[in-house]
């Protein structure tokens, strides 16, 4: 009987402790607007599940790469060319990337922009050896 | 006077006799025996998805997005029916009561069960919203939640009908049961930003498997324990409260362990360290309960090798790793690898699901007799599950600690480096197959099983 108390008190302190900062944590982000082609390209985005091959934030698939800030690292025009005229992937010798009409390309840009604003501490790291000879 | 309204709403419900499965019990066989089939589908559809991976080319009927979403609606929704019904099953077992309406729970099943397939069907015609783990269209999931909410109503009356205000035990796995349907709620409408989307989305991904839904899985289990007289009824009691409290306090605050890099301050790092070293004290409870076990004289039912594989994953999977990863310092070269995946391996399965099959096994074969065949066929098929999971979270982890070396210690860039994983993909696709070959065997056995079963009682009835 007593431990049923316990157990209901910790029930509400817990779910309290957790999620008041959440709410106010989440609060500034909930109440952003974003320009309206950034948000049709989150749609765009979630429409075609780009999210089951490639991470935002590092939460996804793992097929292709993350692409949380890569409007930092290719232009525009590099990435309207790769998603309007998809390549072929390797290992892959006849599979090309899903291709978007020039439209939904640009919503898609658009989002992804406003994706790179997020501060993720720093997150992914930077390579140690820089090898950009590599690449 | 709350027994005098008590009166006047609710008539007090049947008894249950001990030798037989009362109604509501057998109400829970469909469930359980979901849980096996649906197991089987979801690692042949894995094992394709894993080889996909690794051959681009290989023609498929579905599409790798498609798949893959059905893959992981399928590792949330078999172990919630598997859990649904082994919770009915274990309240009506200790509290000797009947539910409010075991046609609601039969009803329920059939709801539920069209909805899932349904729900897979439309993900593998490519609708999609997009969000890992809860793709499913909006209509699909107002119809999951409507139908999981009728459950809890038919749990609620029961309470009162059978007057368990006071039943520790149940009232934990209702409020479990509760608190997943609320957790679920954010997750019908659309959110903008992606930090709400990915928070929101942890919320079922995370909580329900490490909060809400772990509350009425380690009861469940601890009540399995004391009707197998492995663990006395009194210890299993405890046992229970003190898991309870201990899985909420740390299974909610833990969940920051999601939180680290997605957009949030940083003091949910901080947050996330701490509880997520405070969920290795529940697992250890769990292993030295099971330890303590062994001593058992009762040892005897297969069902307890389903029990002594969760334990194992939950030590390894979930304490180990899943406390390594949930380190800020090493997350952050972890986080976005194929490491999340060999955990969420290891947890999901490896603990939850092994669980949920161990509670559903035993639901479908306490009250029969089990030819040497059958016995033996199981245990192949637990080794054969056990075997594959580890020869995928092995090379899992090789996998992720390969690919943060490459990305982040050598700077090679995403392309290269996922050429260079193919190697251990592809020994991950045949832990996938020696898993998907356990998987089947065993719900082939639960069939045959079954019908035996069904004409045992029909022949005995006539
Ligand atoms: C079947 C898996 C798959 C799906 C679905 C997918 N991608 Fe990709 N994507 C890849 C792979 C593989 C690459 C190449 C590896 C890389 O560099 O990321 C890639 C590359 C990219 C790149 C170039 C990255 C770079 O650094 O040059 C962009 C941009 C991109 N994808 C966007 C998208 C968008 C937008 C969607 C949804 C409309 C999408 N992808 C859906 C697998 C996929
Ligand atoms: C109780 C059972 C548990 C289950 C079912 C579970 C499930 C999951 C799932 C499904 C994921 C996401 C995987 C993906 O996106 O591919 C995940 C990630 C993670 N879990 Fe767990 N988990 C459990 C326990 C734990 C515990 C106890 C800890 C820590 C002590 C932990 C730490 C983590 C971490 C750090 C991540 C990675 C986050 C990231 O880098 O993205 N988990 N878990």
């Amino acid at each position: 009987m007593q431990s049923l108390g316990v157990y209901l008190i910790t029930l509400l302190v817990s779910l309290l402790l957790f999620g008041l900062p959440l709410f106010y944590s989440l609060k500034p982000l909930y109440e952003e607007t974003w320009p309206e082609e950034a948000m049709a390209g989150k749609k765009i985005w979630q429409e075609k599940g780009c999210i089951e091959c490639h991470t935002l934030l590092g939460n996804g698939g793992y097929s292709g790469g993350d692409l949380t800030f890569v409007t930092a690292t290719k232009t525009k025009e590099e990435l309207l060319a790769f998603l309007t005229s998809p390549p072929v992937l390797p290992p892959a010798k006849q599979l090309r990337h899903i291709a978007l009409d020039p439209e939904q390309a640009k919503s898609v840009i658009s989002f992804l922009e406003k994706v790179s604003e997020i501060d993720t501490h720093g997150w992914p790291p930077k390579p140690v050896r820089n090898s950009s000879a590599q690449k | 006077m709350l027994e005098f309204f008590l009166k006047l709403f609710f008539k007090k419900g049947n008894k249950k006799d001990k030798d037989h499965d009362s109604p509501s019990q057998k109400a829970s066989y469909p469930y359980a025996l979901s849980v096996f089939t649906f197991l089987a589908l979801q690692s042949f559809l894995a094992t394709g998805g894993s080889l996909h991976l690794v051959f681009p080319d290989l023609p498929t009927p579905i599409a790798f997005t498609s798949g893959r979403a059905m893959h992981l609606n399928l590792s949330l929704l078999w172990p919630l029916l598997g859990i649904m019904g082994s919770a009915c099953y274990f309240i009506v077992e200790f509290t000797g009561n009947e539910l409010y309406t075991p046609k609601l729970i039969k009803w329920n099943f059939w709801y539920l069960l069209i909805t899932i397939l349904l729900l897979l069907a439309s993900l593998a015609l490519g609708h999609t919203e997009g969000r890992e783990y809860l793709e499913a269209p909006f209509p699909f999931k107002v119809a999951l939640l409507v139908g999981f909410l009728f459950f809890i109503l038919n749990l609620l009356i029961s309470i009162f009908k059978n007057r368990l205000l006071y039943h520790p035990e149940t009232i934990i796995m209702f409020s479990g049961f509760l608190l997943a349907s609320l957790l679920y709620l954010p997750n019908l409408f659309p959110v903008l930003h992606p930090t709400v989307d990915d928070t929101f989305r942890f919320l079922v991904v995370h909580l329900w498997e490490e909060g809400s839904l772990e509350l009425v899985a380690t009861t469940v289990a601890s009540l399995w324990l004391a009707t197998l007289k492995v663990v006395p009824l009194n210890r299993a009691k405890r046992l229970i409260l003190w898991e309870a409290i201990l899985v909420l306090f740390s299974g909610a605050l833990a969940s920051a362990h999601h939180l680290y890099w997605i957009g949030l301050p940083r003091f949910w790092q901080l947050i996330g360290a701490a509880a997520s070293a405070i969920q290795v004290i529940p697992i250890v409870l769990l292993g030295i309960t099971a330890f303590r076990s062994l001593y058992s004289s009762n040892l005897n039912h297969i069902s307890l090798y389903f029990f002594y594989s969760s334990v194992f994953w939950n030590i390894v999977g979930v304490g180990l790793l899943g406390f390594l990863l949930a380190l800020p310092p090493l997350n952050f070269y972890v986080h976005g690898t194929y490491l999340t995946s060999a955990h969420s391996h290891m947890a999901l399965f490896g603990f939850f699901g092994f669980l949920v099959l161990g509670t559903s096994y035993f639901i479908l074969t306490r009250r029969y007799s089990l030819s040497a065949a059958h016995k033996k066929r199981v245990k192949l098929s637990v080794i054969l599950l056990n075997s594959g999971l580890a020869i995928m979270s092995g090379s899992l982890i090789l996998t992720g600690l390969l690919q943060s070396y490459l990305c982040y210690v050598a700077g090679l860039n995403f392309t290269r480096t996922h050429l260079l994983l193919h190697p251990y993909l592809l020994l991950r696709a045949a832990g996938g197959a020696v898993f998907g070959a356990g998987a089947f065997l065993l719900a082939l056995e639960m069939w045959l099983h079954f019908f035996r079963l069904v004409i045992f009682q029909t022949l005995q009835h006539r």
